[in-house]
């Protein structure tokens, strides 16, 4: 155990890097199969003891780029760095990355154990030495005593961790992760999530983790990285990517949000004056600018959205079309005069004012959250 | 070692063993051939072109009776599921397990003036005299069908596994009865299916010797038995040459039409390009003609029936193997059913006399050497053709499949001008090669559907622990596919061991094999020790079969 457990990474803020020496790169790394461009001229840095997330729709080349560092699928062109040494060209064998596939990929045939000790035999760890790190992989991933059986006397969750344990076991430079969690049900997957959050910091490891499910990438990474088209839309801690996305797609695909057409729109300075159909504001400019060849919209968040008594001095006119319970939250669908739909949610605690449907309402927005996209 | 220097070994090696041992000799026919006048001889020959039809209208007749028996069988099998499907699929293929010999001989001991079929009858008092079943065309169908049953059931079966019962289910829901939705949606889906099945059937009935030989009658010859004919009573190899390239010819075509309705890639278990239409436009015509009636066919809606139906089929499979034992136990001197007294006479002169022991021996010997060769040259093939992709693969899997495909008497009769030529006439050598090359597709098939079946992901990430090539192999892969490549073994073994149309020719007085001994014996005595060596073989077989089956549990145990 002892040498399997690095040193506590150092300590960082969300918004800064963990360490200043680049562990892996991508450098204009690029994939084509034929006239289809799966990854396009992706660079990318994670950073030693990062943790990364790739999050995007199915066929936005995340996968691709996975596979690519793996070394399974071959760059068409750019390139690939492990602390500064180029992969290009080197079997997956040699690169001494650990992957975790979507479906473990456990040798059936294999028990736990050996399974797990399958990396140290490959690198000729001498056995008794094998045989400590593989009881100290499975108890880090709590699998105690489960060594001798087979993977199919396994539960799915426990599965998981054996895939996991054998990913981590012979310390590897990076730690590729595809949708790992992908087959398990929710109420594990939110226990997992947080494991893997403490492996991640009790091992110091390096980790790029391929994800469609933005509340696992927000839980989990240091930083995600939103891809689109094969190509990465932003990279930032997921509090920055939720606050200020760059465009309307990272803003929907990370959590719900409302797009609202503005009357007027001028900058001044760092911030933009806005006119929402004579409800005015000052709404801060971030990294995000106006997408090209769209007129700009004002995208508001459904839990900023404030609903009020229609004799409310401030706000747009609307009405209530719909009313869905949530639990810890109520989503309100106003229709606004304009024909505009609005998603509102408020938080469904005693004494929280509650609307009818049909009812009239006024709209509005804390002007600070807001975002010109 | 590099990628490239890997598939020269997977790849090469066995396209090499393949084409010098099947394709050479075979190519070799055109140049055995002297003059063109040879050709003009048999081509303006009346009774060639004759016999060319026959051959053709009976594998045509064995085709539709197999699909007529098979459909309901399949669509039962693949439609029940769970362990119903699994024991009624069970049933159907296997006689693939046993030897073709011995099926042939389970329905001579049913159809013969004292088989089965005949003391039955009489003891019913419904005839007086024995019915002339055997050495007819009834005769020689029933058992041709019966052999090609198992190929028909697993063509059907593929197709039919992947048909979503919903959408017949759907169709109920949307108002459609049972018949109806099993002739506008069922029937059309399982077309594919049909289409291969009957084409694959079709093809492989244009080779059938061993069967019409021993069972037909005088009017039931069929090519292959004119070829063979040529040479074992007639002495004229340029005339066998030229039929076998007739043969091959006739057959080709038929071949080319499997490869681009079905494709070969289906063997295989990959996605074939199927090009079968789905004919929908008749399903209605049939579903809307029916309409009217459709109170009278009710029972055919039945699932019930069908189960009825299925059960009476599969007791028929079974029949000639219940019938052989009793045959093979009897005291007399002919054979007869009920035997005349029980005694293991039979078994004890297999085992004593000199020409049956000496047989078997040979036999054994023979068939763990062609065993060997194939199932090494399968399984690279079958590793191979997996790194193979595009034109080049598709052309090395034709290749491998077509020793399985071209009617047997072709290839007997080419390597047995081969085998003269190289001088390994009546050799050990020249039939383990040829028996491997024989078995080489049935490896194929199987190790690669097996090695199909590991996910990809397994195996990138033994790559990503660490593991070079040979370790993958011999670590991951192989430990997966092992019982496959244990039973892939086992059916080349099966393959030699019963193997007699390429014996007939290739092996001598010195090399006579346990089948060419029975053949032999069969045309001059039609006594209870060819059920004895039947059931001998059938046994030998089933033992092989546990003993693999053993051995590949030992090892599991031993992981």
């Amino acid at each position: 155990m002892e040498r399997l457990v690095r040193p506590l990474s150092l300590g960082r803020t969300d918004d800064e890097p963990p360490s200043a020496k680049p562990s892996f790169e991508l450098v204009n790394v690029a994939k084509s199969y034929g006239s289809v461009k799966a990854v396009d001229n992706v660079s990318l840095t994670i950073y030693g003891g990062e943790f990364v997330a790739l999050l995007g729709p199915s066929g936005s080349g995340k996968t691709t780029i996975l596979m690519m560092v793996a070394g399974f699928t071959p760059l068409t062109s750019g390139d690939l760095r492990i602390a500064g040494k180029s992969m290009v060209g080197v079997s997956p064998e040699n690169r001494d990355i650990g992957v975790v596939f979507q479906n473990y990929a456990l040798f059936s045939h294999l028990r736990v154990e050996q399974n797990v000790s399958f990396p140290l035999e490959m690198r000729r760890v001498p056995k008794d030495q094998a045989i400590q790190r593989v009881a100290a992989a499975l108890d880090l991933v709590g699998l105690k005593g489960m060594g001798r059986r087979y993977p199919h006397e396994l539960s799915g969750g426990q599965q998981q961790r054996v895939a996991l344990a054998r990913a981590v076991v012979f310390r590897p430079k990076l730690l590729l992760m595809d949708e790992p969690l992908g087959a398990l049900d929710k109420q594990l997957r939110h226990q997992m999530q947080h494991e893997l959050r403490n492996l991640h910091r009790e091992l110091a490891a390096t980790i790029l983790y391929v994800t469609h499910d933005q509340q696992e990438a927000l839980t989990m990474a240091d930083r995600v990285a939103v891809m689109r088209g094969g190509r990465i839309d932003q990279i930032d801690p997921p509090e920055r990517l939720y606050r200020e996305p760059v465009n309307r797609f990272v803003a929907g695909f990370i959590g719900d949000c409302n797009y609202v057409n503005v009357t007027a729109l001028e900058r001044n300075g760092q911030s933009w004056q806005v006119d929402v159909q004579g409800f005015r504001g000052s709404v801060p400019a971030t990294a995000g600018n106006p997408e090209k060849g769209s007129a700009p919209v004002l995208a508001v968040r459904p839990h900023q959205i404030r609903l009020g008594v229609a004799e409310a001095a401030e706000g747009l006119a609307g009405r209530v079309a719909d009313r869905m319970f949530l639990g810890e939250a109520v989503d309100y669908v106003v229709n606004l005069a304009s024909g505009e739909r609005i998603v509102a949610r408020l938080n469904a605690a005693e004494g929280t004012r509650q609307f009818d449907r049909q009812s009239d309402v006024k709209v509005s927005w804390s002007w600070a959250e807001a975002r010109i996209l | 070692m590099k990628r490239k220097q890997v598939l020269l070994v997977l790849v090469a090696l066995p396209a090499a063993f393949v084409a010098v041992v099947y394709f050479l000799p075979i190519l070799n026919l055109f140049a055995t051939v002297e003059s063109w006048t040879a050709y003009r001889e048999i081509l303006a020959d009346a009774f060639v072109w004759e016999i060319l039809g026959n051959t053709f209208l009976f594998a045509a007749k064995v085709t539709f009776a197999a699909l007529a028996i098979g459909y309901p069988i399949a669509a039962l099998a693949s439609s029940s599921g769970g362990r119903l499907g699994r024991v009624i699929l069970l049933c159907a293929t296997l006689p693939l397990w046993t030897s073709l010999l011995a099926r042939s001989y389970a329905w001579l001991a049913v159809l013969d003036r004292r088989g089965f079929l005949n003391t039955v009858l009489s003891f019913l008092h419904i005839t007086d005299t024995p019915l002339e079943l055997s050495h007819t065309t009834f005769a020689a169908l029933v058992s041709s069908v019966y052999i090609m049953l198992p190929m028909m059931v697993l063509s059907l079966y593929a197709q039919m596994h992947s048909i979503d019962l919903n959408v017949v289910q759907a169709a109920r829901t949307l108002g459609a009865s049972r018949l109806q939705a099993f002739i506008r949606i069922y029937l059309p889906l399982s077309v594919p299916g049909v289409v291969s099945g009957s084409l694959l059937v079709f093809i492989l009935s244009l080779g059938f010797f061993v069967t019409p030989a021993l069972l037909g009658g005088p009017q039931d010859r069929t090519f292959s038995m004119l070829i063979a004919q040529q040479i074992d009573r007639l002495g004229d190899f340029q005339a066998a040459a030229v039929l076998s390239i007739l043969l091959l010819l006739a057959t080709s075509a038929f071949l080319l039409i499997f490869g681009r309705v079905v494709g070969f890639e289906q063997f295989v278990g990959r996605s074939s390009s199927s090009h079968v239409p789905q004919s929908r436009g008749l399903a209605a015509v049939v579903a809307r003609a029916i309409a009217p009636v459709e109170h009278l066919l009710r029972i055919f809606g039945r699932r019930e029936f069908w189960i009825a139906t299925v059960i009476a089929l599969v007791a028929l499979v079974s029949l000639p193997y219940v019938v052989l034992l009793p045959m093979s136990l009897s005291g007399g001197e002919y054979l007869q059913f009920p035997p005349d007294g029980i005694s293991l006479r039979w078994y004890a002169a297999l085992v004593t006399d000199q020409r049956w022991v000496s047989a078997a021996t040979m036999s054994l010997t023979i068939a763990v050497g062609a065993a060997l060769i194939s199932t090494a040259v399968g399984l690279a093939a079958a590793m191979g053709l997996r790194e193979l992709s595009g034109a080049a693969g598709r052309v090395l899997l034709v290749l491998l499949m077509l020793p399985a495909m071209i009617p047997t008497m072709i290839y007997s009769i080419a390597s047995y001008f081969a085998a003269v030529q190289a001088g390994l006439l009546g050799t050990r050598v020249s039939l383990v090669l040829a028996h491997a090359a024989l078995a080489v597709p049935f490896v194929v098939i199987i190790c690669s559907t097996a090695l199909g079946g590991i996910k990809a992901s397994i195996e990138q990430a033994a790559q990503s622990l660490g593991a070079h090539r040979f370790t993958r192999f011999y670590r991951i892969t192989l430990p997966l596919i092992l019982p496959s490549v244990l039973t892939s073994a086992l059916v080349a073994f099966q393959t030699s061991f019963d193997e007699v149309v390429v014996a007939l020719f290739l092996s001598g007085v010195q090399t006579r094999t346990l089948p060419k001994l029975m053949w032999q014996a069969s045309t001059m005595e039609v006594s209870p020790i060819i059920p004895a060596a039947s059931i001998a073989v059938l046994v030998v077989v089933i033992v092989v079969a546990g003993m693999l089956m053993g051995l590949s549990r030992l090892q599991r145990m031993a992981r």
